[in-house]
């Protein structure tokens, strides 16, 4: 028992690249021998992905997260588990599910001891998450008197994150510092005809790809030019914005006289440090050097909306 | 494994034979504990950072097939595919470096934003599909599972687990088999190019 539980501690320091070499060696030549260790790990990982869509994990937790799945491979777990959860809470208000036939399990010595590895488990999960609510204990009452506790450190956790918002528009204007280097590599792929005036990249003769950052912070005197080729019919906007957790996005652009462009359902998507949504807007709707209002407002899953921020922007063509 | 695959791992199948003999002499629950090992080699490559896991894993019985075809005489193979598996990742580790790594991350977006909208919509589409290829009670236990979110989706479970009359363990592991097996198929219909719409 003391062997599964010093196994079980480590299992999401494993998944968060935390371990020493050593101990990382011990517990995969463990996982590998024991079929039901490698799934436990699996589902591990499916609840910490879960977590951090529910916006659950913070400070180091957050960030080794962040560093972690920003690999590719772990990646496509993270947007397939975003989609699915997408998909799940569309299609949700199901009946009652009826109850299906299980195969009978036999409460064999060996199903009583996985059942109390996993009861061990979920209580050292809480621990190294410091608060995280990714328990499944068997009485109810104690899981939700936990969680009452769990939301009311979330809820303040949310105001100081609210109060630093200056600090956060300070990390994107280094990002977007960062996407123009970045870009300046693009300039030797063979494929984009990247052109030197800031922002834009052409991708093919009809379609211009511009990035703005939409802020929290207000501001009139912050406008963003883009400069667009003449022969692009479609600027292909990509919007920075602070804040990466709602189902979907609305983006309404304006100037003095009322909206020009509109598009709801927009979906988040995640770079290494940021996130953006990708709206495409027929330049025909919009006026060379005018200046227009960029709005972008978050919707949950209930449907209500936050505004995430805004940005002002014109255009020009060269 | 089919010739296609095969080929695409490299092997001759003389020495996939060598591989695959090791596991087990029956050929049928040797192939069945390949794909057992594989699926924790792939895991095991993608916890540590790999940037193309799959590959890894075919890499790492490659080279264990080539030694035991080679005649080199291995007493335990689990321990020596360990053993390969970490080489392997040290090599990958020294092939990437962190800011190259990351400037491909940011290219990949920026080159791929032309199909971007059209990868979401695939994926969408390719979820569906799988979803519709699942027994209907699975289809209802894995959306009604993920379908509460926020700090309720605990008691929303334990509601559902105590409605199906099990326990949440239970449920959660039924619901971890599905989700993997659903993930497996929207891959598979994500690298045929399937549920591309009309």
């Amino acid at each position: 028992m003391q062997k599964d539980q010093n196994t079980q501690k480590l299992i999401i320091p494993y998944l968060l690249g935390e371990l020493s070499p050593e101990e990382r060696e011990k517990l995969e030549d463990q996982y590998f021998d024991d079929a039901s260790l490698f799934e436990e790990m699996g589902m591990v990982e499916d609840e910490l992905i879960e977590a951090q869509l529910n916006n659950e994990l913070s400070g180091p937790a957050l960030e080794r997260f962040k560093e972690q799945f920003s690999k590719s491979a772990r990646r496509e777990n993270l947007d397939f588990t975003k989609a699915l959860l997408s998909y799940a809470q569309a299609h949700s208000q199901f009946g009652t599910i009826a109850a299906s036939p299980t195969p009978q399990v036999k409460q064999s010595g060996f199903r009583l001891v996985f059942k109390q590895r996993w009861a061990v488990a979920t209580a050292l999960v809480f621990m190294v998450l410091g608060g995280v609510s990714l328990i499944y204990l068997i009485r109810a009452r104690r899981e939700v008197n936990q969680l009452r506790n769990e939301r009311a450190a979330l809820e303040q956790r949310t105001r100081e994150l609210e109060n630093k918002s200056a600090a956060q528009n300070t990390r994107i204007e280094q990002l977007a510092s960062e996407l123009d280097r970045a870009r300046e590599g693009i300039k030797q792929s063979p494929t984009p005809n990247a052109s030197p005036e800031l922002n834009v990249t052409e991708r093919g003769p009809s379609v211009a790809t511009g990035i703005v950052i939409a802020r929290l912070v207000r501001s009139k005197n912050n406008r963003q030019i883009l400069n667009v080729s003449p022969a692009a019919s479609v600027l292909r906007l990509h919007i920075v914005i602070e804040k990466g957790n709602y189902q979907s996005y609305g983006v309404i652009i304006g100037d003095d006289n009322g909206e020009v462009f509109r598009h709801d359902q927009a979906r988040p998507q995640q770079t290494l440090n940021a996130y953006f949504i990708v709206v495409e807007i027929p330049l025909r709707q919009l006026l060379p050097r005018h200046r227009y209002l960029l709005k972008v407002s978050g919707v949950d899953a209930t449907g209500k909306t936050e505004d995430v921020g805004q940005t002002y922007f014109s255009f020009v063509k060269r | 494994m089919d010739a296609d695959q095969l080929r695409k791992t490299g092997l001759t199948e003389l020495a996939f034979n060598t591989l695959l003999a090791r596991f087990d002499p029956d050929r049928e629950i040797a192939a069945q504990k390949y794909q057992a090992v594989r699926l924790k080699l792939v895991r095991f490559f993608e916890w540590q950072g790999s940037t193309e896991p799959e590959t890894d894993a075919d890499k790492t019985f490659d080279r264990l097939a080539r030694k035991l075809y080679g005649g080199e005489d291995i007493t335990d193979i689990g321990s020596y595919t360990r053993g390969v598996a970490r080489m392997i990742m040290r090599e990958r580790i020294k092939a990437d470096q962190k800011t190259q790594q990351a400037l491909t991350e940011m290219t990949h977006h920026q080159v791929v934003s032309s199909g971007e909208n059209k990868f979401i919509e695939q994926q969408s589409r390719c979820l569906d599909k799988c979803l519709d290829q699942l027994r209907e009670d699975q289809r209802q236990l894995i959306l009604k599972y993920y379908s509460v979110a926020g700090a309720e989706r605990i008691q929303w479970r334990a509601k559902l687990a105590a409605e199906m009359e099990t326990n949440l363990n239970t449920l959660r592991i039924r619901a971890y088999k599905i989700k993997r097996q659903l993930r497996a198929c929207v891959q598979s219909c994500m690298q045929k190019g399937e549920g591309g719409g009309n």
